[in-house]
């Protein structure tokens, strides 16, 4: 049994990004989904913040701040190896889930 | 999370909290700017930033929620995993439960010996001046021993340069009559007219000798007769001392 529900979805979205980018700040995480699921995937943008935090304290990203292309003051992120680990098992669950959705909506 | 993390966190709330002010703002600041970049007028890029954003006090309330929550929970399992382990291997624990409580009675029996010895100052006016003198006879090897009248008062008329005053003190135990008739036997002491004074007793009841009051012989010296009536006085003082 997949244990991916919603939270999990934006966790394996935001962990996605970062290995995909390396290293990121929260606006830049939510353009990146947006333009990576081609504007079909839109993030409640506030709401990404506890999640990122919630993340750094399990010891899946880590952050520190500089400076962006327009010289504004930032919060960077980047995936540990904590994280890398959990994005494989977070990628995996949600294959599952979406094989079992799939299913699902199959059976007749 | 280790203990000592979980601790610094909760020394630097009020750091985090000022970061996390600071890090909501520039993401409502950059997506302004994209929005002005976009076309927007200055207060409609704003907005909609806000907008999209949503209530920037909320947002923080959560992640404050998340971090206490995250530490209380992280806790609980350490402390759920160390119960399980300890029903897992009964004897182990037992044995550290029992080392614990070893040590702590020991260290609990030693540090009350060494307080009431060492640590804690006598009960008298300037207990750290506080000297006690016995008699020797050295080619007897006696130790010891008290002073005989004329010893005392040779030693406190001798030694007034290096002591405020000598007192001198025996103690014994008397049996005294009760009112009823029968006999109580109570703690007793003889001292000096100036032993009060000097060890800065107070007097509960009656008043303190004076010097007048010693007998004409030794002029310093007098029996202090707990029979004669004044045994609430001789009593409460011994035990204000």
């Amino acid at each position: 049994m997949a244990k991916t529900d919603l939270q999990g979805t934006l966790d394996l979205l935001v962990l996605k990004t970062l290995s995909q980018t390396g290293l990121l700040h929260g606006y830049g995480i939510v353009l990146h989904i947006q333009t990576a699921s081609s504007e079909l995937l839109s993030v409640e943008e506030g709401s990404l913040y506890p999640a990122l935090h919630r993340m750094e304290l399990s010891g899946w990203i880590s952050s520190e701040w500089g400076l962006t292309d327009t010289k504004r003051k930032a919060k960077f992120y980047k995936l540990t190896a904590a994280g890398r680990k959990q994005l494989q098992e977070a990628e995996k669950s949600f294959e599952q889930l979406v094989k079992g959705i799939r299913a699902m909506l199959r059976y007749a | 999370m280790s203990l000592l993390k979980r601790m610094s966190n909760l020394r630097s709330r009020f750091r985090i909290d000022r970061e996390v002010k600071e890090e909501l703002r520039a993401h409502i600041e950059m997506r302004t700017d994209d929005n002005i970049a976009d076309g927007m007028s200055p207060e409609d890029a704003r907005r909609n930033a806000l907008l999209r954003f949503g209530n920037p006090t909320v947002i923080r309330e959560k992640i404050v929620t998340i971090d206490t929550s995250f530490g209380g929970e992280k806790l609980l399992r350490d402390l759920l995993f160390a119960f399980r382990q300890f029903q897992r291997h009964p004897t182990f624990a037992l044995t550290v439960v029992g080392t614990i409580a070893l040590g702590i009675g020991a260290t609990v029996a030693v540090f009350s010996v060494v307080h009431s010895v060492l640590l804690r100052p006598l009960p008298y006016r300037n207990p750290d001046q506080l000297v006690v003198a016995y008699g020797n006879m050295v080619q007897r090897s006696a130790s010891d021993l008290p002073f005989s009248s004329p010893d005392f008062v040779d030693l406190k008329r001798g030694a007034t340069r290096m002591f405020e005053g000598f007192a001198g003190l025996r103690t014994g135990k008397l049996l005294l009559q009760r009112q009823d008739g029968g006999l109580e036997q109570v703690q007793s002491a003889t001292v000096t007219t100036n032993f009060f004074g000097l060890l800065g007793g107070r007097i509960i009841l009656g008043r303190d000798f004076r010097e007048e009051d010693a007998p004409p012989a030794s002029r310093s010296r007098r029996r202090h007769d707990t029979a004669t009536g004044k045994s609430k006085h001789g009593s409460s003082s011994d035990s204000q001392l």
